[in-house]
């Protein structure tokens, strides 16, 4: 959340959807989200559901609900490697947002078999017995409403050539970029050096994600931290790791899988990638890039094998 | 004593009657050594059975011994002749690694004969550097 967004449009001059249209609804998607699930405003949803410590809110809009959903769901399909309800560590290691309250107030802790919301029926008071980070998942979820919006405006008219979406490094692309070819996305190379580690080609639709420790990192009580928490210890995770790219139809779940696989940490992360079929990208501590086999399917190059 | 009046014979009775049990004693005793060689017979054949039969029964072993040489001799024979043949094989990759030897040989004498060190001509040109093809956008990590 509170990334830079950016977006790219190759349509023709007949396109019914002009590109200041087509930002403008981008822009107000992401509002829309961060009003909704940001963890930093004061006057967030989120803010004010996770500060009630378990007591049920009146009213919580679609929006927060579809969220806290995803992320309940999200959890139970990677095994509880994704957790949102990981506020209290990092608050403690001194990632905080505005205060969001503390477990320690509902008095309850996070196995991760329960739930993350709860709520009586369809349409009952939710209420939230842990505070929740949606973080990652909300960049996600905000670039899959906005992703959907397009694809309205795009069917309304002559048709475009594609778009592609840039929220601070998470992307969902559909189309081309100009009528033929595939949409290429560089890998960030997380040691700093300004070439790609390697470029995936997106095909027709679909979306990329990285779960990374180069931008934050920081010093507390003398170690060296980073945002990406592992739920079943509390404590920053991913040994061996410096940044993990997941591909997938749907960005939301790009997002779930690069941090999960990420908290695999280097020795076991190859294997679990494999097993569920992923197209990973990972980069251990030593600077080596490696990738799973559906992965290379989409790699039109690599910067080690030039 | 009566004398019997035949008709250009005249044999006394005494005599006929003597020439009839002689008869009678030689064909009672001719029965009775008949007889008694048959018994005897019967019972030297008897005694002879076990035998024949157990010179029956190795001559069908040796039958059934002899089959099994014949076969061993094929089998033999079969292996004798892949023995043969392998030995053959194995001449023939030895007069094949007798060939390299040569050729190794050639080589290393043509290396030896070359120049330590070759002086060689100005190139010119311009070098392709590989780079990244155009990309539209990166992933990377925002802190989100």
């Amino acid at each position: 959340m509170a990334s830079p967004l950016r977006l790219t449009v190759a349509a023709t001059a007949e396109s019914g959807m002009t590109v200041d249209a087509a930002w403008g609804a981008v822009v107000a998607t992401f509002e829309r989200a961060e009003a909704a699930m940001s963890r930093f405003r004061d006057s967030s949803e989120l803010t004010r559901l996770n500060r009630l410590a378990g007591e049920p809110a009146g009213a919580v809009s679609r929006d927060l609900v579809r969220a806290l959903v995803a992320a309940d769901r999200a959890r139970r399909a990677t095994g509880g490697r994704f957790d949102p309800r990981i506020v209290d560590a990092l608050e403690r290691i001194g990632y905080a947002g505005v205060s969001q309250g503390s477990a320690l107030a509902s008095g309850a802790g996070p196995g991760w078999n329960s739930r993350i919301l709860e709520r009586r029926g369809r349409r009952g008071p939710v209420a939230l017995p842990v505070p929740v980070d949606l973080g990652g998942i909300g960049k996600g979820i905000a670039l899959r409403w906005a992703a959907r919006d397009l694809d309205r405006r795009l069917a309304a008219g002559p048709a475009a050539d594609g778009y592609l979406i840039d929220a601070g490094g998470d992307i969902v692309a559909s189309g081309s970029p100009g009528g033929t070819g595939p949409w290429t996305v560089g890998i960030e190379d997380p040691a700093g050096g300004t070439e790609a580690l390697a470029v995936v080609a997106i095909r027709d639709r679909g979306a990329i994600a990285t779960s990374s420790v180069r931008r934050l990192r920081w010093e507390h009580d003398g170690r060296t931290l980073h945002h990406l928490i592992d739920p079943r210890t509390g404590e920053p995770g991913g040994d061996g790791l410096s940044a993990v790219t997941v591909a997938a139809p749907d960005p939301a779940w790009a997002e779930v899988w690069s941090k999960a696989l990420f908290l695999e940490g280097s020795l076991g992360i190859a294997a679990t990638a494999r097993a569920r079929g992923l197209a990973a990208w990972w980069v251990t501590a030593d600077g080596i890039l490696e990738m799973t086999p559906a992965a290379r399917v989409r790699t039109t190059w690599v910067s080690s094998e030039a | 004593m009566t004398e019997v009046r035949r008709a250009g014979l005249s044999v006394p009775a005494h005599v006929g009657v003597l020439v009839g049990l002689s008869t009678g004693a030689y064909a009672l005793t001719l029965a009775a050594v008949t007889g008694f060689q048959s018994s005897a017979e019967t019972a030297s054949r008897a005694e002879r059975a076990p035998t024949i039969a157990a010179i029956g029964e190795m001559v069908a072993a040796r039958d059934s011994l002899q089959d099994r040489l014949d076969q061993a001799r094929a089998a033999y024979e079969a292996a004798a002749g892949g023995y043969s043949s392998a030995g053959l094989e194995i001449a023939g990759l030895e007069a094949r690694l007798a060939e390299l030897a040569a050729a190794v040989t050639e080589v290393s004498g043509a290396a030896s004969s070359l120049p330590s060190s070759v002086k060689l001509p100005r190139v010119s040109g311009s070098v392709a550097t590989v780079r990244a093809p155009v990309i539209q956008a990166t992933t990377g990590a925002s802190g989100g």
